[in-house]
Formats: structure tokens, sequence, C-alpha cells
């Protein structure tokens, strides 16, 4: 229990590690977070704009989405779903998260909240990302498996398996005749 | 000038590595198609290719007949041209079915002719040409199902026994002081239909032939004689280019009229044969033959056979430019004497390219022939004879389309049978053993 309990503040610790860090990169997150705390209002801001960041991307791959669907590209389609289907899902967290954030008074939990809503607008980043590769994913697809087999002439045995030979003399030689006539004198 | 001639010495080894097939014609050239086809020309659909052969020969025997009744040798000359046509498909699918890539396609066709001229100096018999034509129709080749129309027509013109006038035993024959007409003419027409799935790996058919066996001149006609065949096969190719196969073959032969001028009497008959075996490589140097079958034979006088019949054929690639092949056989076939033969065949042979334009060719063989019963039909004793045969045959190509030939024959039968014929003075022994060697050398163009 103690191993589990510890795992997971290992895990969590982990998992907002990197956040920190990447805040700078990210257009979404405040600037000059690194140089000192963001104020409620600012950090409402930022998370406001991460969610309408990612309501805007959602919109951008469903429309993404109708269009391979017309053209029945249906590697586009599969791919551009399971991009939307993920950008949803995080909106919704982010949507959540914007909610806890703008309704805490702890500020720590304002803080903490703030940090799950900048990784997940880096999330929108990656998704955003990936939807245009899926746009562009018949460039590097190789589609259906077809497998060709190329075979070395030199091996092929001189043989025609359906014409079975005859082991018999050659041409001309006779070896059942006809008996001569019988008597001259017809 | 340098692509013809690679293409000269592509031919030419692509026509080594085909397995050697028999043939009615006594040519080497004549029995292997890829050999009669050069560049050819294209008319439509249609390639044609023609091609004559000029040959100078020797034989010391031919009448074939035995050592003790005045041999009759002659200088020969042999004029044999030729003309193959073929629709370009056929030519396409021949060569895909090579490779495992056999496309399908309407209709495709194959056809040729060909004739030799004789013509004896010394000896009595007569200057004629042996003939030989045949055709292929094939109605959707390569698909599931196919029609297959075919032909083939010869007329053999070659010495058999020995004429009358040539023995002071024997009384005179009405053949105005010439040797008999031997011309012997065979056609064998037929269809056949087949089911194969795709890349014919597995395949079968069902088909009908008609045949007949005709003599020209009176004094053989009895021999005449037509025959009915329904065949049925079946093979199933795998790899690496192997097949197990089945054939049966029902066979209904009458002659045109009884014993008639013959030493023997002819009877109908009915026969059956089936085969099952193995046919193809083993690895890309060595193949194999090895089946094993059955042959019956019904004939109107009740003197059957029936008894189980061999084939097998080992080859070896020795190299791509030598190939050999060693085989076995026993076969059941009619025959104008004591209705029926059992013939046990030993064959070896080797090909050979030099250079790329010379091409060897020599063969031997060793063949068992038992007749059945032949005191059943008023001829004397069994007769079981042994025939030796050795051929030498060679080519050299000059150039693409102009090659020099070359071809030595031996053969002799070691029979001590004789037919028992009138002679001036009674009954005489005709022994039926010879020997027989002939030599040619000639020139042959082609395109």
């Amino acid at each position: 229990m103690v191993v589990a309990v510890l795992g997971s503040m290992a895990a969590a610790a982990a998992q907002e590690a990197p956040a920190q860090p990447a805040e700078g990169a990210n257009p979404a997150a405040p600037p000059a977070q690194a140089e000192r705390p963001l104020t409620p209002a600012e950090q409402a801001a930022g998370g406001e704009q991460i969610v309408k960041q990612g309501e805007a991307l959602s919109q951008r791959v469903r429309g993404l989405l109708d269009q391979a669907r017309k053209e029945a590209d249906i590697i586009k389609v599969t791919c551009l779903n399971d991009k939307l289907t993920q950008i949803n899902a995080n909106l919704r967290t982010a949507s959540s998260r914007l909610g806890s954030m703008q309704k805490a008074a702890d500020p720590d939990l304002r803080n903490h909240e703030y940090t799950v809503l900048s990784v997940l607008g880096q999330k929108f980043q990656v998704l955003d990302q990936e939807a245009g590769q899926c746009v562009g994913q018949d460039m590097f697809d190789t589609g259906a498996t077809r497998v060709t087999t190329a075979i070395d002439e030199s091996t092929i045995p001189d043989e025609s398996p359906t014409e079975v030979p005859t082991i018999m003399p050659p041409s001309g030689v006779l070896l059942v005749a006809p008996p001569p006539p019988a008597s001259g004198t017809l | 000038m340098v692509l013809r001639n690679f293409a000269c010495l592509g031919l030419l080894i692509a026509v080594c590595c085909a397995w050697p097939t028999s043939s009615a014609h006594a040519q080497a050239w004549l029995s292997d198609r890829g050999r009669t086809e050069g560049e050819g020309f294209k008319v439509g659909n249609l390639e044609l290719h023609p091609g004559i052969g000029v040959e100078g020969g020797w034989q010391n025997n031919v009448f074939n007949s035995d050592p003790g009744n005045n041999v009759e040798p002659s200088a020969l000359l042999r004029v044999s041209p030729h003309l193959m046509l073929s629709t370009r498909r056929a030519r396409a699918a021949e060569s895909d079915a090579g490779a495992g890539t056999q496309q399908g396609g309407r209709v495709s066709f194959r056809g040729g002719v060909s004739g030799s001229l004789y013509h004896y100096f010394e000896a009595y018999e007569r200057t004629d040409m042996g003939i030989g034509a045949d055709m292929k129709l094939t109605i959707n080749e390569g698909k599931p199902f196919s029609v297959i129309i075919d032909e083939e027509f010869k007329r053999e013109i070659r010495p058999f026994s020995q004429p009358s006038f040539s023995s002071p035993m024997l009384p005179a024959q009405p053949t105005n002081g010439n040797a008999p007409n031997y011309g012997r003419d065979q056609n064998t027409v037929g269809a056949r239909f087949q089911l194969a799935t795709p890349g014919d790996l597995l395949k079968g058919s069902l088909g009908y032939s008609f045949g007949f066996d005709m003599y020209e001149d009176d004094l053989f006609d009895t021999n005449n004689s037509m025959t009915h065949t329904v065949s049925e096969q079946l093979s199933w190719t795998f790899l690496p280019k192997t097949a197990l196969f089945q054939m049966l073959d029902v066979a209904f032969q009458s002659y045109a009229s009884g014993a008639g001028n013959s030493v023997s009497t002819l009877n109908d008959n009915k026969r059956v044969s089936t085969e099952m075996g193995l046919n193809g490589a083993l690895s890309p140097a060595w193949g194999l033959t090895l089946a094993a079958g059955y042959g019956a034979g019904f004939y109107d006088n009740n003197v059957d056979y029936e008894s189980i019949t061999l084939r097998t054929q080992v080859r070896w690639k020795i190299s791509e430019a030598v190939k050999s092949s060693l085989g076995y056989q026993r076969a059941f076939q009619s025959t104008f004497q004591g209705n029926f033969a059992r013939t046990d065949a030993i064959r070896a042979e080797v090909n050979v390219v030099m250079g790329g334009v010379f091409y060897l060719q020599p063969s031997v063989g060793v063949n068992f022939v038992d007749f059945g019963p032949t005191s059943q039909d008023g001829t004397q004793g069994a007769r079981n004879d042994i025939y030796l045969d050795a051929t030498l045959s060679g080519e050299y190509r000059v150039i693409d389309w102009l090659a020099i030939t070359a071809e030595v024959a031996y053969m002799q039968n070691f029979s001590e049978y004789s037919y028992i014929v009138q002679g001036l003075a009674g009954p005489v022994a005709d022994p039926v053993k010879f020997q027989s060697v002939e030599a040619w050398l000639g020139v042959r163009a082609f395109y």
C-alpha cells in the first residue's frame, strides 16, 4: 500500500514536473510566469484561452473529418476521427478544470488547476500537429499490403510438369513395322 | 549484328534447354519446333517461320533387309522445306507458361507443315515425299474453361520391308519393276475440353480423337485401321515445377478388312490404359518422371493382354549447356502381328551446346519388343525383337538463320524370328533381323 501511494505520488510529480519548463513555449500560457507569479485574473484569462484554443481545434478537425468523409478517404477519416475524439476528451477536461480554477479560493488549488490547463494546452498543440499529418497521411501511407514474389529465373527448372516424356525411340525408328505381303502373286 | 548473334545464341540455348521430344519426322530439327523458328515474318497477329534443309546422305540398307538377303545401299538426297505459323498469343503463352506467368487469351493457334523429299540414287526405291502437318487451336486459353482442337497428319514413305524382286526366291510383285509404294498416311484429329484453376495448378480435361492409319499400296492396305479414342487427364502442379498426373485412354480400333494380303490376321480390339505418376523438377538441376499404370487389350480372337505399365526418367542438367536424361518405359501397343507387343524401352540422351553455336545430341536406346502369341494367327513361333539404336546429330550455326547439319544413325534388330512367305519354290523364311547405318550432311536455312 505504501509503495502504491508513493508510486502514485511519484507519477503525479513526473506528470506535472515537465509542465513547468514547457510553459514558456506555450502560447496559451501567460507570459513571464517564470519571472513572477500570475495573478488570478491572468490565470483565468490564460485558462479561457486554452479552452478556446481547444474548441477552435475541435471545430477545425471536425470540418476536416467531414471533408474526408465526402472524399470517402477511409484512411483520413479513421485518423481524423481518432484525433477529434482525443481533442474533445481533452476539451471536456479543460472546460472542467477551467471551472474548478475559477471557483477555487485556495491559491494552491488554483495554481494546480492552471498547471493542468497548461498541460492540456500543450496536448492541443500536439493533436493539432497530428491532425495535420492525418490530412497529409497519404503521402506517407504505403497503402494496402501487396506481396510481390520475385523469382530468380536462373533457378527455375527446365521442366514442363504436365508434359510427360515418352521414353521411346527417336524419330524415324519404327519398332513395329507391318509384315511383308503374304504373296507377290496377287 | 551483335544483338542478332546474341539472339541466335539465346535461341540455341533455349532450344537445347528443352528436353528431347519424339516425333514422326526423321530430321532432328523438325522434331523440335523451337529449332525451326527464327525471327519470322509478322503478318497481323500471325508469325510465319519458313525454312528449308538440303542434305546428302548414304544408307547401307534401304529396305531393312536381313544380312543374307540382298542388302541394298544407296546414296540419298533429302530436301526438307517447312512453314510454321502461330498467333503471337500462342508464342507468348508458351513463354509465359515457362515463367509461370501465363495470361489468359481468347484464341491461340499453332500450326505447321513440313515435307521431306527423298531421292534414292542407287536403290529401286522411288523418289517420294514424306509430309508432316499439325495444328492446335486453343479457345479461351489460360481461362478456367478452355477448348483445344488439334490435328496431326503425317505421311511416311521410307521402306519398312524388303521388296520381293530384290530376292531371287520371291515372286515378282506388281510394282512395275519398282519397289512398292511404302506411303503410309496417319491422321489424328481431336477435341479436348479442359477445366483449370487460375494458373493451371489443378487441371482436368476430357477429350475425344479419331485417327486413321492408311497404306497407299494395295500390298499393305489390309493393315489399314481406324481408332476412336476417349481420353481423360488430370494434373496438379506444385513447386518447384512438378506435377502429379493421371491419364486414362480408352481406344477402339478396327481394321479395314480381314487377313487379306497379310501374313498375319488382324483383329479389331478395345484397349484401356491408365497411368498415375509424378513428373517435373526435384531441383533446378534434377528432374524426374515416375509413373505406373495398367493396360489391357481385348481382341476379337480373344488373345488379350493385361499388365502393369511403367515409366521413369531421370533428367540431369549438368550445366546450362549440358543436359542429360536416362529413362525406361514399359508400354503396350497394337501391332500387325500377334495382336499386340509389349515394349521395354531404355534410352539415354545428352544435349550439348558448345560455344553457343554448336549443338550436339547423342542418343542411344535398347528396346525389347515381345509380340503376342504369333502362333494364334498362323505365323511361326514366338517373336521377341531386340532393337539397338544410336544416333549422333549435330548442328553448327554459321549465322543466326543458317546452319550446317550432320547426323549418323545406327540401328540393328537382333531378332531370330522369320516370316514365312510364299516363295517360287514353296514357303520361304524371311528373317526380320537387319542392320542399318545412315549418315547425313547438309545445310539448312530458317527464318
